[in-house]
Protein backbone atom coordinates (compact mmCIF):
# COMPACT_ATOMS: atom_id res chain seq x y z
CA UNK A 1 0.00 0.00 0.00
CA UNK A 2 1.76 3.40 -1.17
CA UNK A 3 2.31 6.02 1.95
CA UNK A 4 -0.34 8.98 1.43
CA UNK A 5 1.04 12.17 1.10
CA UNK A 6 1.68 14.05 4.18
CA UNK A 7 -0.97 16.95 5.22
CA UNK A 8 -0.40 20.33 3.37
CA UNK A 9 0.22 22.91 5.85
CA UNK A 10 -1.84 26.31 4.46
CA UNK A 11 0.09 28.46 6.08
CA UNK A 12 3.43 27.05 4.71
CA UNK A 13 1.54 26.28 1.55
CA UNK A 14 0.65 30.71 1.82
CA UNK A 15 3.91 31.79 2.33
CA UNK A 16 6.00 29.81 -0.38
CA UNK A 17 4.41 31.36 -3.03
CA UNK A 18 7.10 32.70 -5.52
CA UNK A 19 6.84 36.64 -5.88
CA UNK A 20 5.46 37.81 -9.16
CA UNK A 21 6.63 41.28 -9.35
CA UNK A 22 9.41 43.82 -8.45
CA UNK A 23 8.42 45.90 -5.66
CA UNK A 24 7.80 49.00 -6.42
CA UNK A 25 10.73 51.72 -6.06
CA UNK A 26 10.18 55.35 -4.39
CA UNK A 27 11.34 57.05 -7.57
CA UNK A 28 8.06 55.03 -9.00
CA UNK A 29 6.12 55.90 -5.94
CA UNK A 30 7.04 59.84 -6.32
CA UNK A 31 6.06 59.64 -10.12
CA UNK A 32 2.67 57.91 -9.13
CA UNK A 33 2.04 60.99 -6.57
CA UNK A 34 2.62 63.17 -8.96
CA UNK A 35 -0.10 61.95 -11.76
CA UNK A 36 -2.20 61.39 -8.99
CA UNK A 37 -1.98 65.04 -7.77
CA UNK A 38 -2.29 65.87 -11.69
CA UNK A 39 -5.70 63.83 -11.88
CA UNK A 40 -6.67 65.38 -8.77
CA UNK A 41 -6.26 68.74 -10.63
CA UNK A 42 -7.87 67.80 -13.79
CA UNK A 43 -11.03 66.14 -12.07
CA UNK A 44 -11.07 69.27 -10.01
CA UNK A 45 -11.19 71.43 -13.06
CA UNK A 46 -13.73 69.51 -14.51
CA UNK A 47 -15.80 69.78 -12.05
CA UNK A 48 -15.26 73.75 -11.99
CA UNK A 49 -16.18 73.88 -15.69
CA UNK A 50 -18.61 71.79 -15.62
CA UNK A 51 -20.43 74.40 -12.89
CA UNK A 52 -19.58 77.15 -14.84
CA UNK A 53 -21.53 75.76 -17.90
CA UNK A 54 -24.41 75.38 -15.83
CA UNK A 55 -24.20 78.89 -14.40
CA UNK A 56 -23.79 80.02 -17.58
CA UNK A 57 -26.73 77.91 -18.61
CA UNK A 58 -29.18 79.40 -16.07
CA UNK A 59 -27.72 83.23 -16.41
CA UNK A 60 -30.28 83.97 -18.76
CA UNK A 61 -32.97 83.52 -16.34
CA UNK A 62 -31.84 85.60 -13.02
CA UNK A 63 -31.41 88.44 -15.63
CA UNK A 64 -34.87 87.67 -17.04
CA UNK A 65 -36.32 91.24 -15.89
CA UNK A 66 -39.94 90.47 -16.68
CA UNK A 67 -40.19 87.53 -14.14
CA UNK A 68 -38.96 87.98 -10.36
CA UNK A 69 -40.20 84.14 -10.00
CA UNK A 70 -37.38 82.55 -12.69
CA UNK A 71 -34.90 85.44 -12.12
CA UNK A 72 -35.09 83.95 -8.02
CA UNK A 73 -35.17 80.08 -9.79
CA UNK A 74 -32.66 80.83 -11.37
CA UNK A 75 -30.28 81.76 -8.82
CA UNK A 76 -31.50 78.96 -6.61
CA UNK A 77 -30.80 76.74 -9.26
CA UNK A 78 -27.44 78.49 -9.20
CA UNK A 79 -26.60 78.28 -5.62
CA UNK A 80 -28.04 74.26 -5.64
CA UNK A 81 -25.49 73.39 -8.81
CA UNK A 82 -22.52 75.11 -6.65
CA UNK A 83 -23.99 73.58 -3.57
CA UNK A 84 -24.00 69.89 -5.02
CA UNK A 85 -20.65 70.57 -6.64
CA UNK A 86 -19.20 70.73 -3.06
CA UNK A 87 -20.85 67.80 -1.52
CA UNK A 88 -19.85 65.74 -4.28
CA UNK A 89 -16.11 67.18 -3.52
CA UNK A 90 -16.42 66.33 0.36
CA UNK A 91 -17.75 62.94 -0.29
CA UNK A 92 -15.51 61.76 -2.88
CA UNK A 93 -12.26 63.50 -0.53
CA UNK A 94 -13.92 61.29 2.35
CA UNK A 95 -13.22 58.34 0.13
CA UNK A 96 -9.38 58.71 0.76
CA UNK A 97 -10.53 56.85 4.54
CA UNK A 98 -8.50 53.47 3.55
CA UNK A 99 -4.72 55.78 3.81
CA UNK A 100 -5.93 56.27 7.55
CA UNK A 101 -5.37 52.85 8.42
CA UNK A 102 -9.02 52.24 9.87
CA UNK A 103 -9.15 48.84 11.74
CA UNK A 104 -13.16 48.51 10.56
CA UNK A 105 -12.80 49.96 7.14
CA UNK A 106 -15.35 47.47 5.26
CA UNK A 107 -18.40 48.58 7.98
CA UNK A 108 -17.61 52.15 7.57
CA UNK A 109 -17.33 52.17 3.64
CA UNK A 110 -20.69 50.38 3.66
CA UNK A 111 -22.40 52.38 5.74
CA UNK A 112 -21.10 55.41 4.10
CA UNK A 113 -22.27 54.27 0.64
CA UNK A 114 -25.46 53.09 2.42
CA UNK A 115 -25.94 56.97 4.53
CA UNK A 116 -25.20 58.54 0.92
CA UNK A 117 -27.95 56.88 -1.19
CA UNK A 118 -30.43 56.91 1.66
CA UNK A 119 -30.25 60.76 1.60
CA UNK A 120 -29.89 61.82 -1.76
CA UNK A 121 -33.31 62.97 -1.75
CA UNK A 122 -31.60 65.90 1.00
CA UNK A 123 -28.40 66.37 -0.31
CA UNK A 124 -28.69 65.72 -4.03
CA UNK A 125 -32.29 66.17 -5.16
CA UNK A 126 -33.86 68.81 -2.96
CA UNK A 127 -31.80 71.72 -3.70
CA UNK A 128 -32.80 71.53 -6.77
CA UNK A 129 -36.42 71.55 -6.16
CA UNK A 130 -37.11 75.88 -5.18
CA UNK A 131 -34.89 76.72 -8.08
CA UNK A 132 -36.86 74.62 -10.39
CA UNK A 133 -40.58 75.52 -9.07
CA UNK A 134 -39.54 79.33 -9.20
CA UNK A 135 -38.72 78.82 -13.10
CA UNK A 136 -41.66 76.71 -13.79
CA UNK A 137 -44.11 79.01 -11.91
CA UNK A 138 -42.36 81.65 -13.42
CA UNK A 139 -42.88 80.44 -16.63
CA UNK A 140 -45.93 79.13 -16.02
CA UNK A 141 -47.43 83.17 -13.93
CA UNK A 142 -45.71 85.85 -15.34
CA UNK A 143 -43.77 84.83 -18.64
CA UNK A 144 -45.43 83.19 -21.58
CA UNK A 145 -43.75 82.19 -24.91
CA UNK A 146 -44.86 84.34 -27.94
CA UNK A 147 -44.53 81.91 -29.91
CA UNK A 148 -47.58 79.44 -29.35
CA UNK A 149 -51.37 79.64 -27.53
CA UNK A 150 -51.26 79.84 -23.74
CA UNK A 151 -52.81 76.63 -23.46
CA UNK A 152 -49.68 74.93 -25.32
CA UNK A 153 -47.61 76.87 -22.85
CA UNK A 154 -49.21 75.45 -20.17
CA UNK A 155 -49.12 72.36 -21.59
CA UNK A 156 -45.45 72.50 -21.75
CA UNK A 157 -44.78 73.62 -18.71
CA UNK A 158 -46.80 70.65 -17.27
CA UNK A 159 -44.71 68.19 -19.34
CA UNK A 160 -41.46 69.18 -18.10
CA UNK A 161 -42.62 69.20 -14.43
CA UNK A 162 -44.04 65.60 -15.01
CA UNK A 163 -40.80 64.60 -16.22
CA UNK A 164 -38.62 66.12 -13.76
CA UNK A 165 -41.00 65.08 -11.15
CA UNK A 166 -40.39 61.45 -12.56
CA UNK A 167 -36.49 61.74 -12.94
CA UNK A 168 -36.20 62.57 -9.57
CA UNK A 169 -38.31 60.27 -8.17
CA UNK A 170 -36.61 57.22 -10.41
CA UNK A 171 -32.90 58.45 -9.02
CA UNK A 172 -34.22 58.51 -5.13
CA UNK A 173 -36.34 55.03 -5.93
CA UNK A 174 -32.75 53.65 -7.03
CA UNK A 175 -30.98 55.07 -4.59
CA UNK A 176 -33.31 53.91 -1.70
CA UNK A 177 -32.90 50.24 -3.01
CA UNK A 178 -29.08 50.70 -3.01
CA UNK A 179 -29.35 51.48 0.56
CA UNK A 180 -31.23 48.88 1.17
CA UNK A 181 -28.82 46.23 -0.31
CA UNK A 182 -25.81 47.86 1.80
CA UNK A 183 -27.94 47.65 4.79
CA UNK A 184 -28.27 43.41 4.10
CA UNK A 185 -24.44 43.66 3.39
CA UNK A 186 -24.18 45.50 7.02
CA UNK A 187 -26.48 43.25 8.75
CA UNK A 188 -24.81 40.21 7.16
CA UNK A 189 -21.10 41.50 8.92
CA UNK B 1 10.74 60.21 7.24
CA UNK B 2 8.06 58.98 5.27
CA UNK B 3 10.07 57.94 2.39
CA UNK B 4 12.25 56.02 5.44
CA UNK B 5 9.12 54.63 6.93
CA UNK B 6 7.99 53.12 3.29
CA UNK B 7 11.35 51.79 2.40
CA UNK B 8 11.96 49.74 5.69
CA UNK B 9 7.45 48.66 5.17
CA UNK B 10 8.53 47.43 1.91
CA UNK B 11 11.42 45.86 3.35
CA UNK B 12 9.67 43.62 5.66
CA UNK B 13 6.33 43.45 3.80
CA UNK B 14 6.64 43.52 0.21
CA UNK B 15 6.04 39.80 0.05
CA UNK B 16 3.20 39.60 2.03
CA UNK B 17 1.72 42.48 0.24
CA UNK B 18 2.10 40.53 -2.70
CA UNK B 19 0.67 38.07 -1.42
CA UNK B 20 -2.41 39.65 -0.14
CA UNK B 21 -3.20 40.74 -3.32
CA UNK B 22 -3.44 37.73 -4.65
CA UNK B 23 -6.53 36.70 -1.93
CA UNK B 24 -8.40 40.01 -3.34
CA UNK B 25 -7.79 39.92 -7.51
CA UNK B 26 -7.69 37.17 -9.69
CA UNK B 27 -6.56 38.91 -12.50
CA UNK B 28 -2.72 38.97 -13.25
CA UNK B 29 -2.88 42.63 -14.99
CA UNK B 30 -5.62 44.19 -12.57
CA UNK B 31 -3.94 42.48 -9.46
CA UNK B 32 -0.32 44.41 -10.58
CA UNK B 33 -2.50 47.87 -10.31
CA UNK B 34 -3.64 46.93 -7.13
CA UNK B 35 -0.21 46.02 -5.62
CA UNK B 36 0.76 49.84 -7.05
CA UNK B 37 -2.50 51.12 -5.01
CA UNK B 38 -1.43 49.48 -2.29
CA UNK B 39 1.81 50.56 -2.53
CA UNK B 40 1.13 54.09 -3.22
CA UNK B 41 -1.64 54.21 -0.45
CA UNK B 42 0.77 52.91 1.94
CA UNK B 43 3.41 55.94 0.96
CA UNK B 44 1.33 58.21 1.61
CA UNK B 45 -0.50 57.18 4.73
CA UNK B 46 2.72 57.22 6.23
CA UNK B 47 2.79 61.14 6.70
CA UNK B 48 -0.08 60.47 8.96
CA UNK B 49 1.45 57.64 11.14
CA UNK B 50 1.15 58.53 14.62
CA UNK B 51 2.71 55.48 15.81
CA UNK B 52 -0.29 54.28 17.82
CA UNK B 53 -0.19 51.35 16.81
CA UNK B 54 3.18 48.69 15.11
CA UNK B 55 3.93 49.55 11.71
CA UNK B 56 3.02 45.91 11.09
CA UNK B 57 -0.65 46.54 12.17
CA UNK B 58 -0.50 49.73 10.13
CA UNK B 59 0.54 48.35 6.94
CA UNK B 60 -2.00 45.52 6.71
CA UNK B 61 -4.57 47.54 7.45
CA UNK B 62 -4.26 50.19 4.80
CA UNK B 63 -3.26 47.41 2.94
CA UNK B 64 -6.43 45.46 3.29
CA UNK B 65 -8.42 48.86 3.19
CA UNK B 66 -7.30 49.14 -0.56
CA UNK B 67 -7.76 45.90 -1.47
CA UNK B 68 -11.77 46.38 0.02
CA UNK B 69 -11.91 49.09 -1.90
CA UNK B 70 -10.76 47.51 -4.70
CA UNK B 71 -13.57 44.68 -4.28
CA UNK B 72 -16.46 47.03 -3.58
CA UNK B 73 -15.70 49.07 -6.93
CA UNK B 74 -15.26 45.46 -8.77
CA UNK B 75 -18.41 44.08 -7.28
CA UNK B 76 -20.16 47.06 -8.54
CA UNK B 77 -18.96 46.23 -12.08
CA UNK B 78 -18.60 42.86 -11.83
CA UNK B 79 -21.50 41.12 -9.44
CA UNK B 80 -20.43 38.10 -7.32
CA UNK B 81 -21.62 36.55 -4.26
CA UNK B 82 -19.02 36.40 -1.07
CA UNK B 83 -19.40 33.99 1.13
CA UNK B 84 -18.65 33.95 5.00
CA UNK B 85 -16.33 31.45 6.98
CA UNK B 86 -19.26 30.56 8.51
CA UNK B 87 -21.21 29.23 5.59
CA UNK B 88 -18.21 27.78 3.95
CA UNK B 89 -17.94 25.63 7.31
CA UNK B 90 -21.74 24.70 7.10
CA UNK B 91 -22.04 24.29 3.09
CA UNK B 92 -18.80 23.50 1.87
CA UNK B 93 -15.97 25.05 -0.02
CA UNK B 94 -17.54 26.29 -3.19
CA UNK B 95 -14.54 26.06 -5.09
CA UNK B 96 -13.99 22.29 -4.51
CA UNK B 97 -12.84 19.87 -7.54
CA UNK B 98 -12.41 16.55 -7.68
CA UNK B 99 -10.15 14.81 -5.23
CA UNK B 100 -8.07 14.15 -8.65
CA UNK B 101 -7.28 17.89 -9.42
CA UNK B 102 -6.40 17.78 -5.81
CA UNK B 103 -2.72 16.42 -6.62
CA UNK B 104 0.13 18.61 -5.90
CA UNK B 105 0.64 21.68 -3.98
CA UNK B 106 0.35 23.82 -7.17
CA UNK B 107 -3.30 23.05 -7.48
CA UNK B 108 -3.72 23.06 -3.73
CA UNK B 109 -2.36 26.76 -3.96
CA UNK B 110 -4.62 27.85 -6.47
CA UNK B 111 -7.71 26.20 -4.75
CA UNK B 112 -6.72 28.12 -1.95
CA UNK B 113 -6.86 31.46 -3.49
CA UNK B 114 -9.66 30.85 -5.13
CA UNK B 115 -11.48 29.95 -1.94
CA UNK B 116 -9.99 33.19 -0.06
CA UNK B 117 -11.36 35.21 -3.14
CA UNK B 118 -14.91 33.73 -2.33
CA UNK B 119 -14.76 35.42 1.13
CA UNK B 120 -16.55 38.89 2.29
CA UNK B 121 -13.47 41.40 3.11
CA UNK B 122 -13.94 41.02 7.01
CA UNK B 123 -12.96 37.14 6.68
CA UNK B 124 -10.80 37.53 3.79
CA UNK B 125 -8.20 39.62 6.10
CA UNK B 126 -8.35 37.36 8.77
CA UNK B 127 -7.72 34.30 7.15
CA UNK B 128 -5.01 35.91 4.99
CA UNK B 129 -3.23 37.36 8.20
CA UNK B 130 -3.82 33.87 9.88
CA UNK B 131 -2.01 32.15 6.53
CA UNK B 132 0.77 35.10 7.14
CA UNK B 133 1.36 33.56 10.56
CA UNK B 134 -0.05 36.09 12.56
CA UNK B 135 -1.24 35.49 16.03
CA UNK B 136 -4.67 35.78 17.14
CA UNK B 137 -4.10 38.81 19.37
CA UNK B 138 -2.23 41.02 15.98
CA UNK B 139 -4.98 39.99 14.02
CA UNK B 140 -7.94 41.44 16.35
CA UNK B 141 -5.59 44.58 16.75
CA UNK B 142 -5.40 45.04 12.88
CA UNK B 143 -9.17 43.82 12.07
CA UNK B 144 -10.66 45.93 15.02
CA UNK B 145 -11.46 42.60 16.89
CA UNK B 146 -11.28 40.74 20.52
CA UNK B 147 -8.53 37.93 20.42
CA UNK B 148 -11.55 35.85 21.69
CA UNK B 149 -13.79 36.59 18.09
CA UNK B 150 -10.32 36.33 16.66
CA UNK B 151 -9.91 32.56 18.10
CA UNK B 152 -13.10 31.66 17.26
CA UNK B 153 -12.72 32.04 13.85
CA UNK B 154 -9.48 30.76 13.24
CA UNK B 155 -10.53 27.58 14.89
CA UNK B 156 -13.74 27.10 12.46
CA UNK B 157 -11.36 28.51 10.01
CA UNK B 158 -8.55 25.71 10.57
CA UNK B 159 -11.77 22.65 10.06
CA UNK B 160 -12.33 24.56 6.59
CA UNK B 161 -8.85 24.38 5.55
CA UNK B 162 -8.26 20.65 7.44
CA UNK B 163 -11.51 19.27 5.22
CA UNK B 164 -9.86 21.14 2.15
CA UNK B 165 -5.93 20.10 2.66
CA UNK B 166 -5.97 17.25 4.83
CA UNK B 167 -5.64 14.23 2.41
CA UNK B 168 -5.94 11.27 4.84
CA UNK B 169 -9.90 13.02 5.80
CA UNK B 170 -12.48 11.60 4.25
CA UNK B 171 -14.04 14.53 3.10
CA UNK B 172 -13.57 13.50 -0.46
CA UNK B 173 -15.79 10.15 -0.22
Amino acid sequence: MPDSPPPLDPQQLWQSQPPETDAMTLAAIHQKAQSFEARIKRRNTIEYAASAVVILGFLPAVLHRGSWMMQAGGALTIAATVFIAWQLHRRASAKSVPEAGLADFYRVELSRQRDAARSVGVWYLAPFVPGMALLLAGRWFQSHSTRWSLAADHFIIGLVAVIAALVFLVIWLRNQRGADRLQRQIDEL
Amino acid sequence: MQDERYARAIGAFSAALERLSRAYEADVEVRRDLLQDIHFALWRSFAQFDGRCSERTWVYRVAHNVATSHVLKRRRSRPQALTTLDEIAARGDPTQTSPEAEAGERQALRRLTALIQTLAPPDRQLVVLYLEGLDAVAIGEVCGLTAGAVAAKIHRLKAVLARRFDQGDSDAG
